[in-house]
């Protein structure tokens, strides 16, 4: 767009902050380039936005790089050190001065730390198996059906057709005294990790399974060692117990001595050591204190009541513990009472709706306290209570602070048997039976293992009379 | 009374006076939100209202522009006083920016990057690109043609939640379990893939995840740390100035190409201005003169001013790199800047 004439204040003033449509902008700047009076316009109009505050501007890097927070591939390439010395300097500038992004990549390199063990634990074959299937089966029906593959499957197949033949007509002729060939191996399944009777489930469904239908549970995710350095022969060693952890094998000798584990502290090895030479874990104290006492404050009732979850009369890392119920047919509300031995009430969670049976509690109890807990539900305006008054309390005590912070440097050991030790002296019920039944999967002929397992789940059993 | 604000207040035709609030939106109060907002949160604004790079500009804006056309009702129903109308805007993008900051959840972001972390890990999970969408699931599912599984809206995704929690955690709260394990859980209730998204809402409901404000992103306290505890190079008089700014112009235009664009785009002086309208003002350069120094068009100066100060995802897509390589070389462009000014100045000019 040609320009004639000078430019008027309000023009300039939208060319200034750019608000003026695309021709009309270049047009404007072809012109102040030779009319020494608009250009002078154009000076004055941006002195007047700008106004008369004076020109301060920062030289620091930090400053320069305050909002290029960190990303998730930055966080990796800090973690595992793949970042160029630049790119490091670059992030460790804007560390300086954004504490998100430092509490960002302190909880990212934790997790990964934490993840580490888990990665060869192996999850969801049972799964795995059904929707391969399918994909197998689309697949298969894509393949077949382009010209080119059809005929070379056409080919192998006749292939395959005359080899057969020829086999068989060989081993006719061998049949009088020559040997015998061997026997034809089964084919290998197209999904190598399925035991044969899952490859027999053939239902094709990929939609979300109904509850009353769940897929087969694994108790719990069994774990693969990879690449874990073999002990000597355990009879070379005077081994009498041991077992194959995430870490690598743990053993104890006749003596007593834990083998395989010398990162672990004295206190989980002599653990340890006791449990796999008696096969038998100590009764916590836990079980005793959380046993149920009746509940004597309400009045009979026969009101059909509803079931408390979780946590149940076991102690409980978390001191922000989550609470879980059954579902209460008709419940319009639900209100979950923490008290302590006394009766008194510590904490509520006012009304919670209908459809919620869970709650975590946001502000933190006590350490190494023990608790009662129920839920009172509302249903047409009438209170029914859980645990009912036929039940007993419901209790749990969260772990003392002594506990909590040794099962933190427990866990930096990958082992699943010191956990689980940990765990069952503790009175973690739930988690030290979760322990045991990863180590099962991995010594599946384990009786120790499954002694110690059997065990706690009595615990758990009893808890819940 | 702010004087600005008098042709507005004064319109007694229905027309005039919309005609003059529009002026007040277009020429005083839209520059200084996109300075506020560029400044505060480091998220550049186009003209329009927008920036391809992040959706969240366009909410910002928006936002800070009803608050601006409420107050201006407001003042019209005389129940407000304004001295300063651009201060006073400032101040309502501030708010805006603060309120963006605080509903912005960490839990939520440090939880997604673990999930991420999980499923590029993991070697039974994957996830992988399809069709504009990020999806995930089992790693064998990579290949296959069954349909994802699609979010719903957020009744349909609490019921899944719920049903989730009841079905498969039951005995066991999500929180106290692995993240591998929830995930193959959730994945064995889906029995298809998912997007990722919704893989992060389904395991934030289910472990009931905390959320809570970005507290530490607080532009209350960040200004401070800014302009006193970084090293800051100001000049009082317009002499000075002039100087100054003659000096770091001189200084830009002897970097390496990417390094001097880097820069010149992403430059902004404390009140938020970019550096070719300071230069301009200061009359050290043309329009023409920047074309030539840049070696750019001046059509492409003028398109280019436009977007500055520019943020950094804006200048990669500009420059067509990445946004690493863009901090790279304003790293390296900060660095010598500051050597050749602190031998010109002195240390003693930093404040």
């Amino acid at each position: 767009m040609e320009i004639t004439g000078h430019i008027s204040a309000t023009r300039m003033e939208r060319f200034s902050i750019g608000a003026l449509d695309h021709p009309e902008m270049n047009g404007v700047s072809v012109h102040l380039v030779d009319c020494r009076a608009c250009h002078h316009l154009f000076v004055e109009t941006l002195r007047r936005q700008l106004g008369d505050s004076s020109l301060s501007f920062s030289l620091a890097p930090e400053f320069w790089l305050r909002h290029e927070h960190l990303e998730y591939e930055q966080l990796v390439g800090l973690a595992d050190k793949t970042v160029d010395a630049t790119e490091r300097e670059i992030l460790e500038t804007h560390l300086k001065t954004c504490s998100s992004c430092r509490e960002d990549l302190s909880s990212f390199l934790a997790f990964q730390e934490q993840l580490e063990p888990q990665l060869s634990v192996r999850y969801g074959r049972v799964e795995t198996n059904r929707v391969y299937r399918m994909g197998w089966k689309d697949r298969w029906f894509g393949f077949a059906w382009s010209p080119a593959y059809a005929t070379a499957i056409v080919l192998i197949v006749f292939g395959l057709i005359t080899a057969v033949l020829v086999i068989k007509r060989r081993s006719a002729t061998l049949e009088a005294g020559g040997p015998r060939p061997s026997p034809v191996k089964p084919s290998i399944s197209p999904t190598p990790t399925l035991g044969s009777e899952v490859v027999k489930n053939t239902s094709p469904t990929p939609a979300p399974v109904p509850t009353e239908q769940l897929p087969i549970r694994v108790p719990s995710p069994a774990f693969a060692v990879k690449n874990k350095p073999s002990m000597a022969p355990a009879e070379n060693r005077g081994v009498i117990a041991e077992v194959n952890d995430e870490r690598g094998a743990i053993a104890v000798d006749r003596n007593g001595n834990v083998l395989g584990a010398d990162d672990l502290s004295q206190e989980a090895k002599r653990d340890i050591s006791e449990v796999l030479v008696t096969q038998k874990l100590k009764t916590p104290q836990s079980n005793e204190d959380l046993a149920g006492a009746p509940i004597t404050l309400r009045g009979p009732d026969n009101t059909p009541t509803f079931r408390l979850l979780s946590p149940g009369r076991e102690v409980v890392l978390s001191d922000h513990p989550s609470f879980a119920w059954g579902k209460l047919a008709g419940a319009t509300s639900y209100r979950v009472v923490i008290g302590d031995l006394k009766g008194h009430e510590i904490a509520s969670s006012g009304q919670i709706s209908g459809d919620q049976t869970m709650w975590t509690m946001p502000t933190a109890l006590k350490r190494g306290e023990i608790y009662t807990w129920e839920v009172e539900a509302n249903v047409d305006g009438k209170k029914v209570f859980a645990p009912g008054t036929s039940q007993t309390q419901m209790k749990f005590m969260v772990l003392s602070d002594r506990g909590a912070k040794e099962l933190e440097e427990l866990k930096k050991a990958n082992s699943h048997l010191a956990l689980g030790v940990f765990y069952a002296r503790e009175g973690m019920v739930t988690d030290a039976e979760l322990e045991f039944q990863i180590l099962i999967q991995a010594n599946p002929k384990s009786s120790v293992l499954k002694k110690l397992l059997k065990q706690v789940q009595s615990w758990k059993s009893s808890s819940a009379d | 009374m702010d004087q600005l604000l008098q042709p507005y207040l004064h319109a007694s035709l229905e027309a005039e006076s919309q005609a003059r609030l529009d002026e007040l939106l277009l020429l005083h109060a839209a520059p200084v939100i996109r300075r506020t907002v560029r400044n505060r949160l480091g998220i550049s604004i186009s003209l329009q209202g927008t920036n391809p790079q992040n959706p969240d500009a366009q909410d910002l804006y928006q936002e800070a522009m009803a608050r601006v056309v409420h107050a201006l009702n407001e003042l019209r129903q005389e129940k407000l006083g304004i001295d300063d109308f651009r201060k006073y805007v400032a101040g309502i993008a501030a708010n805006v920016c603060r309120d963006y900051l605080r509903a912005r959840s960490p839990a939520r972001r440090r939880l997604r990057d673990n999930i991420r972390l999980v499923l590029t890990r993991h070697p039974d999970f994957a996830m992988w690109q399809s069709d504009e969408e990020q999806l995930c699931g089992f790693d064998f599912w990579r290949h296959s043609s069954v349909p994802m599984t699609r979010s719903g809206d957020e009744k349909e995704l609490t019921a899944t939640i719920e049903e989730l929690r009841s079905a498969r955690f039951a005995r066991e709260h999500p929180a106290r379990l692995p993240l591998p394990r929830v995930l193959s859980d959730v994945f064995v209730w889906t029995g298809k893939p998912i997007d990722f998204n919704t893989v992060v809402k389904i395991v934030a409901g289910l472990i009931s995840l905390r959320e809570y404000a970005d507290d530490s992103f607080d532009e209350e306290t960040f200004p401070s740390v800014e302009y006193s505890q970084l090293e800051t190079v100001s000049a009082q008089s317009v002499v000075e100035q002039k100087e100054l700014l003659r000096h770091l112009w001189e200084v830009v235009k002897t970097l390496p190409s990417e390094q001097r664009d880097t820069y010149c785009f992403l430059f902004h002086d404390q009140r938020g201005w970019d550096l070719f309208s300071l230069l301009i003002e200061a009359e050290i350069v043309s329009l023409k003169d920047l074309g030539r120094a840049l070696d750019r068009s001046q059509q492409e100066i003028i398109r280019l001013r436009s977007q500055m100060p520019m943020d950094g995802p804006t200048l990669a897509a500009e420059l067509n790199v990445s946004r690493p390589q863009i901090n790279k070389w304003r790293f390296r462009a900060v660095k010598n800047i500051r050597r050749e000014l602190e031998m010109f100045w002195g240390k003693n000019k930093y404040s």
